[in-house]
């Protein structure tokens, strides 16, 4: 009964949120709102008894990614460049449209798909307490291989990052 | 929350009473900020009102409540008002999941009751305390953005840079610790930090009787690397590059006074207070008390009370960080805002990765563990 009432709590805050993120005008409201979706999320995996992804999605998104959008939003000049970013001309509006409409079809079907194939997965309450252990053996064992190549695109990201700060200018142009 | 009335009541004494101890050392360690700032530079420091100047604190807490209430007009003032409360929470959140003292068993009405000394408890709760203290930069990007001022702004945006900068060099100086004690949770790792120093190594247990088993003995490294680190996350002296006086007149407090500016400091010595209980808790063993504890419990006897005991073994420890935090502020200089950035992505970060293979290594081909035998 609890878990159910905190489900509709927690999904409450992430989608209100979200729809605020989407209609904000101002990037830097946008953003902020952002931060309520990830609380949000971070609360909807603690009812389904995951407290570890849970503080994992505070800290990695809340934590730091958001803010580093925050960082880069408020370096920008709101007036200007802001509305130029959050334009709403006739094409740029039905591409972002069509993207976010095929975006949307793939989550749906996947999800569709995998409830055929597995069926409503509910956590089982009384199962052993969730151990960190348990969760790095599945990584290092089954997803091995994912796991790296998880890591290594994350690697190839910084470097991407510092090549185009060398060519494009800046301060540490060459 | 608990199953009997009984202990209900305990635990919400708990929290609250552990809620108001971290707001009030806030005042005891403004006066230990001012005096011990005097000292260091060779002031008197405020010594007029009361004995030692004690009672300024009370004079203090006066003036910041009959201050004027302002906003500046330019100023977004959700995110205005907002900023101070943000700046608390983390703090006071994260300091009740650390454990102060021994768990300790009540008696009432026949029945026995079990309870923590922390406001609430989490099975991963280093990485629960890492992540609250990691929202801590969203105070001081509303304090920047709401105030309407380009040097709060810019303030702001340093503080988010390097608080962003060293969370890694902070997180990646902890594996080596995580990694030797194989636990998320607070209780565990200072279970494991009880006795004499021992560890395997090659297979051969090994007994240093006269050491404490504190896990600065295996990552004096790591240590050295955190303790870095959390001068940065709580933007003191000399990482208190945000607001930096010479530069940005207060920062990203400069528009603010009175009460909203007291709980700044107040977040900030939350801060302080978590560093320094997590530097006792990963290094210093806790609220261990290395010799005499077994004598201690038995003369003692109530368990209530030598958990109490505890208590005071453990702030010792915390109050001896604080005064170093504060020693270290008043000693060093602030850093240039690029010397900043190298020593946290060029220096800490590459010796933060270089403890953790080397942890690794120790313990998979010297077939060797810390703490348990």
């Amino acid at each position: 009964m609890m878990d159910v009432f905190m489900f509709y709590i927690f999904s409450a805050i992430s989608i209100v949120s979200a729809l605020f993120v989407l209609f904000s005008v101002n990037p830097v409201k946008s953003v902020l709102w952002l931060v309520s979706v990830m609380v949000g999320v971070s609360g909807l995996f603690f009812t389904l008894s995951a407290p570890f992804v849970a503080m994992v999605q505070i800290l990695v998104y809340a934590g730091a990614v958001v803010i580093l959008f925050l960082f880069v939003v408020m370096i920008f000049d709101v007036n200007h460049e802001g509305k130029q970013i959050f334009s709403y001309g006739t094409f740029t509006s039905g591409l972002k449209v069509l993207f976010a409409g095929g975006f949307a079809g793939f989550l749906v079907f996947q999800i569709f798909f995998q409830m055929n194939r597995f069926g409503y997965l509910i956590p089982d309450k009384s199962a052993p307490q969730f151990e960190v252990r348990n969760l790095s053996k599945i990584m290092f064992t089954d997803y091995m291989l994912l796991f790296e190549v998880l890591g290594l695109l994350l690697l190839v990201i910084p470097i991407g990052t510092v090549a185009l700060s060398r060519i494009k200018g800046g301060t540490h142009a060459k | 929350m608990g199953s009997s009335g009984f202990e209900i009541i305990i635990n919400l004494i708990k929290m609250i009473a552990i809620f108001l101890l971290m707001v009030q050392m806030v005042p005891i360690l403004v006066w230990v900020e001012r005096r011990g700032s005097a000292y260091i530079q060779n002031r008197f420091g405020p010594n007029r009102v009361g004995p030692l100047g004690l009672t300024q604190l009370l004079a203090d807490a006066v003036k910041f409540l009959m201050k004027e209430e302002f906003r500046p007009p330019k100023s977004v003032a959700f995110m205005y008002y907002a900023a101070p409360v943000v700046a608390l929470i983390p703090g006071a959140l994260a300091f009740g999941a650390i454990p102060l003292s021994a768990p300790f068993t009540l008696e009432f009405g026949g029945e026995v009751y079990d309870f923590l000394f922390q406001s609430f408890h989490f099975d991963a709760g280093i990485v629960f305390v890492l992540a609250i203290s990691s929202l801590g930069a969203y105070a001081l990007l509303f304090a920047g953005w709401g105030s309407g001022n380009k040097y709060s702004l810019m303030g702001a945006l340093r503080a988010s840079a390097q608080m962003i900068s060293y969370e890694l060099a902070l997180g990646l100086s902890l594996v080596g610790i995580l990694l030797i004690y194989g636990t998320f949770s607070f209780a565990e790792m200072i279970e494991a930090q009880q006795g004499p120093l021992r560890f395997m190594l090659l297979g051969k247990p090994v007994v240093v009787d006269f050491l404490p088993n504190w896990g600065i003995f295996y990552q004096p490294l790591g240590f050295i690397l955190f303790f870095c680190a959390t001068f940065a996350e709580t933007n003191r002296a000399p990482f208190d590059l945000p607001e930096a006086e010479a530069e940005l007149v207060a920062g990203y407090h400069t528009e603010y006074g009175g009460l909203k500016m007291l709980m700044f400091y107040i977040g900030e010595y939350g801060h302080m207070m978590v560093a320094s209980g997590l530097l006792a808790t990963f290094y210093f063993g806790g609220w261990d008390l290395p010799f005499g504890s077994e004598w201690l419990k038995e003369t003692v006897g109530s368990s209530f009370l030598y958990s109490l005991t505890m208590f005071l073994v453990f702030f010792t420890k915390v109050l001896f960080f604080l005064w170093v935090f504060i020693w270290v502020r008043w000693t060093l200089p602030r850093f240039r805002y690029d010397q900043l950035m190298d020593l946290g992505w060029k220096t800490m970060l590459p010796w933060a990765l270089f403890n953790t293979v080397l942890t690794a290594i120790v313990i998979v081909y010297f077939n060797s563990t810390g703490g348990a035998l």
